[in-house]
């Protein structure tokens, strides 16, 4: 897999410090449907970044995908609650696209796996990162 | 539109904790293994694709149909447990009847949608269908993930379109069965809804529109205009009135003619048909559109009723006259295809019926006129190469129309002088939509079909002479094998 730069640099500070407060986090995303572009991945630690856009994500990722189940290691996030919410570029065109009626036509998803009456809020998407635990969320492509 | 809004309606993903999936292990073997009576018509196909089977003929088929008769219908209505509930739901599965010189013979496959292929390799559904909930399924993706490719047929380019109205037709090859893949016209068209009806004009164009009941504020009708060669002309999203039901179109010369029932999309409902309310006091609506100006568009109020099919639309002076199966209320789509599924119904389930109908509509004035007829039809077709105010319907009906049962009857309304021919076939038929195939003599032709015979669990074809019913069939053609009953089909000829 061809790796973005950010969460190399994550893993390289993971492996080079052992920071006190700092937890790391798996994100493991299925039902990727085809194997082509990249999953483009913003994680929020606030509803008014998740839910409004008036923040900026803690973290936002371009990961190539090269299965049908991909895993995104992220270490040296601080301790806290997050969500997530992805989709995938299939066509690389960096766009989530849509058809006539707004619907997307690329795979999306959200920890939680919530959402399935529209986009869903932060309470329903948030998650715990915890030290000295193997912190994981699962989020299924629909 | 929001795509909130979108999402919450469209994807029918539902209330886990209301499932309403009849459990059919207790019943499957016992009432349909040898069963005879009338529920064999709703029986769930269990092999993937029918071998080739000859049919025994009675008669003399006529040559002008020699090619391939093709239905369409649900057919995959069990797995694992659960019996899905609704006529809508079951995969579609393509019958097809090749007709020669060497008599009939029939084959048949199951549409290779995305949904048949996943739920076949796990041996259960996985995703809800328009009218169940299906216990533990997965969240729709989009429009298409419920898509069952089981309403009709439409000849295209080469190809067999499989319709649904939720999602994207299906490409099929003709001869083999073969499913080809989801048809998705242009990019930003993909899992839009795809009427099973679309319309082919005069000049090669294919005509279709999609309904959006859960889309803004009040629904929407997206109207697609497709060349011959398969591109895009016009796609444009119209809005509607209100939230209503509509399932196919008709079209004149110079204008689209959709139906706007009194079903109305509510919030709320289990499932996407549970979701439709009958709502009597907010009328029906006729939506004109031009098709030479798609923005050019007329909404005109009618009484409130309910349509499914129309026979066919023309112009006449300053009106639209479109003829329709039109029902008094909306129990067909709500409790009458839910009942037709229930295997433990004590008897055939009653619900009311559609009568042939005559709508007048004046874009000028906003006005219109409904004449309803006595005549009991559905499935309604017309000989297309003639289309005024003489074209005489064809459609299923009833032998007993005091106490209308199961569909046993062809009927011939000639809508100017009223004249109505008819041809009752025999105890325990149940018989599908005609369709109408010129015959060189002229300016006539015959009538082509499908029928069950639950009482022998033989299915069989039908052939009329479109101008004389009532002297029953030129031939038949039955087989030891039993089918469930479909929706609509098409014929090709051998040319």
């Amino acid at each position: 897999m061809n790796q973005p730069r950010s969460i190399l640099i994550a893993i390289a500070a993971s492996l080079s410090c052992n920071a006190a407060i700092a937890a790391d986090l798996t994100i493991e995303v299925s039902d990727i449907e085809a194997l082509t572009g990249a999953l483009m991945i913003a994680m929020y630690d606030s509803a008014a970044g998740f839910d409004d856009g008036e923040a900026p994500p803690v973290k936002a990722m371009r990961v190539e995908v090269d299965a049908e189940t991909v895993s995104v290691p992220l270490a040296e996030l601080a301790e806290g609650e997050y969500a997530i919410k992805l989709y995938h570029d299939a066509n690389n065109n960096g766009e989530m696209d849509q058809n006539m009626m707004g619907l997307p036509i690329e795979g999306y998803g959200f920890s939680g796996n919530g959402g399935r009456f529209g986009p869903p809020a932060f309470e329903e998407a948030v998650f715990e990162v915890r030290e000295d635990t193997d912190n994981k969320v699962s989020i299924e492509l629909r | 539109m929001k795509r909130r809004e979108f999402l919450g309606a469209g994807l029918a993903s539902l209330a886990a904790s209301q499932i309403l999936v009849c459990l059919a292990s207790e019943w499957v073997d016992s009432t349909y293994s040898g069963a005879r009576d009338w529920r064999l018509g709703w029986q769930s196909v269990a092999t993937r694709s029918y071998d080739p089977l000859r049919l025994e003929v009675t008669g003399k088929i006529p040559e002008s149909l020699y090619g391939v008769l093709f239905r369409n219908g649900p057919a995959k209505t069990e797995r694992a447990d659960v019996r899905y509930r609704h006529w809508f739901d079951g995969d579609g599965m393509i019958q097809r009847f090749a007709i020669s010189a060497d008599g009939i013979s029939h084959t048949g496959r199951f549409v290779d949608t995305e949904k048949f292929v996943e739920e076949e390799a796990a041996g259960r559904f996985l995703y809800s269908a328009a009218g169940t909930v299906v216990p533990n399924g997965k969240g729709s993706r989009n429009n298409d993930s419920g898509n069952v490719a089981n309403t009709a047929l439409l000849p295209w380019n080469g190809e067999l379109l499989a319709l649904w109205e939720g999602g994207s037709a299906y490409g099929v090859d003709p001869a083999t069965l073969a499913t080809h893949g989801r048809k998705d016209w242009r990019s930003d068209l993909t899992h839009m809804p795809f009427s099973a009806h679309p319309l082919v004009d005069k000049d090669g164009t294919l005509w279709n529109f999609g309904s959006a009941p859960y889309a803004g504020s009040n629904g929407a009708i997206f109207v697609y205009e497709i060349a011959p060669d398969s591109t895009v002309r016009n796609a444009k999203a119209v809005p509607t009135p209100a939230r209503s039901y509509a399932h196919s179109f008709l079209m004149t010369e110079q204008w689209l003619v959709i139906y706007l029932g009194a079903h109305l999309f509510e919030a709320g409902g289990d499932t996407f048909v549970d979701a439709f309310q009958w709502k009597p006091e907010n009328g029906s609506h006729v939506l004109l559109i031009n098709k030479n100006d798609l923005s050019q568009q007329h909404t005109i109020e009618v009484p409130p009723g309910f349509v499914f099919h129309g026979a066919h639309a023309f112009e006449q002076g300053d009106e639209i006259v479109a003829r329709v199966s039109l029902y008094d209320d909306a129990g067909v789509m709500d409790s009458g295809m839910i009942a037709l599924m229930d295997a433990e119904a004590a008897s055939y389930p009653e619900f009311s019926r559609a009568h042939l109908a005559t709508l007048r509509i004046n874009p000028k004035s906003g006005k219109a006129s409904v004449e309803k007829t006595d005549t009991l039809m559905e499935f309604p077709g017309i000989d297309s190469r003639f289309v005024n105010a003489s074209t005489p319907v064809f459609g299923v009906g009833h032998r007993d129309v005091s106490t209308p049962t199961i569909s046993d009857a062809i009927i011939r309304v000639d809508p100017e002088s009223g004249k109505e021919q008819r041809f009752a076939f025999p105890d325990h038929h149940m018989v599908e939509e005609p369709l109408f195939v010129a015959d060189e003599r002229g300016d006539s032709g015959w009538l082509i079909g499908t029928y069950l015979n639950y009482a022998t669990a033989r299915s069989g074809v039908y052939i009329l002479d479109a101008k004389h019913l009532a002297d029953g069939p030129v031939a038949t053609a039955e087989m030891e094998r039993s089918l469930p009953l479909g929706f609509h089909g098409c014929f090709v000829g051998a040319a």
